[in-house]
């Protein structure tokens, strides 16, 4: 199955950073009022590591979660910027769409190969 | 370890909840604003919700599994000095001095704190809706592929 379709295994694999990434934006919008609550990110260089490490064959990991840094703490001493956090869940949500389509467009060749 | 699927709707559930309840705690305030007479004794006090970050049974937070949200860990009065007013004929005020302890809420600070929570809900909100979009465009792979 890997040899054949190497990209449905990269595309999952981006799919699940992205959601994951999603996990982590909701936990800081949840936590927007939380006193000394530290905004959280996880991190791209681990997952593109992950990914040109040739690790493709093993099922997605955990992916490191680190708090975000050069961000201005509030008065009660949280550190969320909303602006920020709305941006990178906008950008997320637009990559997801787009990897989605891609595994999509390629689940179509296939389709269309299989058909004739 | 399993990943929880359908799990990013709980954290921007949790956050929606605990805004609501920060709304009703702080419309409770304003309504109260000008009680002079409450349960405890005395003028009403202020009452806050104290937030704190929802993590797993460990109290990890290392990959996005452990994070589950926020949760209200409880309600607290306000133990500021109450201010008083000179109002010699209400029945609550002291009788030799003629003041009167009115509560300790101060309408400007409640309404930013309203229009705070109203915001961090809209933004739980958009979360909750993004997630809902992702669910939804993976399923129709399905529907698609199949």
């Amino acid at each position: 199955m890997d040899a054949m379709f190497p990209q449905f295994r990269l595309l999952s694999h981006a799919l699940d950073f992205a959601s994951q990434n999603h996990r982590v934006i909701s936990q800081n919008l949840a936590n927007i009022n939380t006193p000394n609550y530290q905004a959280r990110q996880l991190s791209f260089e681990q997952f593109l590591d992950h990914i040109q490490k040739g690790h493709r064959s093993e099922p997605p990991p955990q992916y490191d979660v680190h708090l975000t840094a050069g961000l201005t703490a509030r008065a009660d001493g949280n550190n969320v910027d909303l602006d920020a956090e709305l941006g990178n869940l906008k950008r997320n949500d637009l990559t997801y769409q787009a990897l989605n389509e891609l595994l999509g467009a390629k689940f179509e060749i296939m389709k269309a190969a299989i058909k004739g | 370890m399993q990943i929880q699927h359908f799990n990013g709707a709980n954290i921007s559930a949790s956050g929606m909840a605990a805004e609501r309840q920060r709304m009703e705690v702080i419309a409770n305030n304003i309504a109260n604003a000008h009680s002079t007479r409450s349960a405890e004794g005395g003028a009403y006090r202020r009452q806050l919700l104290v937030f704190s970050p929802a993590m797993n049974d460990r109290g990890r937070q290392e990959s996005a599994n452990d994070f589950h949200g926020v949760q209200v860990l409880g309600r607290v009065t306000d133990h500021s000095e109450l201010p008083l007013v000179y109002n010699p004929g209400h029945p609550d005020a002291d009788p030799e001095s003629g003041l009167l302890a009115m509560p300790n809420v101060k309408l400007p600070s409640e309404m930013i704190d309203l229009i705070m929570a109203s915001r961090s809900y809209e933004a739980n909100l958009k979360a909750l809706s993004s997630f809902r979009q992702m669910v939804e465009q993976t399923l129709r792979l399905l529907r698609r592929g199949g």
